[in-house]
């Protein structure tokens, strides 16, 4: 009966050993990979760091490639609802490199609060870029924040600044104060 | 009684300390394809001096290594984009469970401004992609971002137990 229960345990053992060594295997698609630049340790260094932060809505796409060899990239109509820091009116285009594995595409009527670096410096006008890449997206829902890393589970998350369902209102004071006080 | 009890309890810390450990000490993640056949052939378009240090810190632990080839299965190109986050990309295409090309996207908007290190960090990491290893966690080559990599510019302890479960 002992030896049974210790075979037993040792069979438990040696599936739990299995599984947790098992490493986790993404899908084929999407099929691209980055490095970030650069790192946001907190929500205040993005806040201090992005150029605009704003308040809207995904409202269209245009898919494109460019460059040689070609790169695909989506460009995003935002519909801004509400400036956070910096002046945009209107619409604003935000661009993102398609079909890279840690940053999903924007989904048309998505509401998110972006951080987001201004091209036009660089002679690129009126587009922006999230900065992070995922760390500078976070979605609305119902009133609630959620970091991308929260939206889409089978991200890596390792690097990823998370939040979830934090009051819109709570998050937007928050991210104000780091302004008002850096 | 005693004894048996003590054996159970010396079995689960046993267990404990396996599962921990390994919890621990495996990090890696996967893409999900991995190359049939080694050498994998590739070609440097891009310039960059630190390349061969790369593509050589990887071939010094990994099965599947890498030969420079005019007909070649991966390609690294330099391009300048001041409208991405990214400093190094990798996109590839697949067949089943095999990778059958891969192009290295390495964007000097940014690494003109790294140093030799940190330049050599972010090619090994786009090669690292081409093994088939996704993004790991800070302390090794295949974090996310050059920010948390640092220093890092060769396959570390958990990057390398990556290609060994892929290459053996």
């Amino acid at each position: 009966m002992n030896k049974k229960i210790l075979i037993l345990l040792s069979f438990i053992s040696a599936v739990l050993v299995i599984t947790i060594a098992s490493p986790q295997t993404g899908t084929l698609n999407p099929s691209t990979s980055v490095s970030w630049a650069h790192y946001y340790r907190d929500l205040k260094e993005l806040t201090m760091q992005s150029d605009i932060m704003v308040v809207g809505k995904v409202v269209a796409v245009h898919h494109f490639t460019d460059g040689n060899p070609p790169l695909a990239f989506n460009d995003y109509s935002f519909q801004v609802e509400r400036v956070l820091k910096g002046a945009v009116n209107g619409a604003i285009t935000v661009r993102q490199t398609a079909g890279v594995e840690d940053d999903p595409a924007f989904e048309l009527g998505d509401r998110l609060i972006l951080f987001l670096h201004n091209c036009t410096p660089d002679g690129i006008t009126g587009v922006y870029y999230t900065l992070g890449g995922p760390q500078g997206r976070f979605v609305l829902d119902n009133g609630m924040v959620f970091s991308v890393s929260e939206v889409y589970p089978s991200i890596n998350t390792a690097s990823h600044l998370n939040v979830y369902g934090q009051s819109e209102n709570q998050f937007i004071d928050m991210v104000q104060s780091y302004l008002k006080s850096p | 009684m005693v004894r048996v009890v003590s054996k159970n309890v010396l079995c689960f810390t046993i267990s404990a300390l396996v599962i921990l450990n390994v919890g621990l000490t495996s990090s890696y993640t996967l893409i999900g394809l991995r190359w049939q056949y080694s050498p994998v052939t590739y070609l440097s378009y891009s310039g960059y001096t630190e390349s061969l240090s790369a593509v050589e810190s990887w071939n010094a632990v990994s099965n599947c290594k890498f030969r420079a080839d005019y007909a070649h299965a991966v390609s690294e190109y330099r391009t300048y984009r001041s409208d991405v986050a990214w400093d190094g990309l990798t996109t590839w295409t697949g067949n089943g469970q095999y990778f059958t090309s891969a192009l290295i996207y390495l964007n000097d908007y940014y690494l003109r401004n790294y140093n030799s290190i940190v330049r050599q960090g972010v090619i090994a990491h786009e090669y690292g992609h081409v093994q088939g290893l996704g993004h790991s966690v800070p302390g090794t080559l295949m974090v996310a971002y050059t920010d948390q990599r640092g220093s890092i510019c060769t396959p570390q302890e958990d990057d390398i137990n990556g290609v060994r479960y892929l290459y053996g």
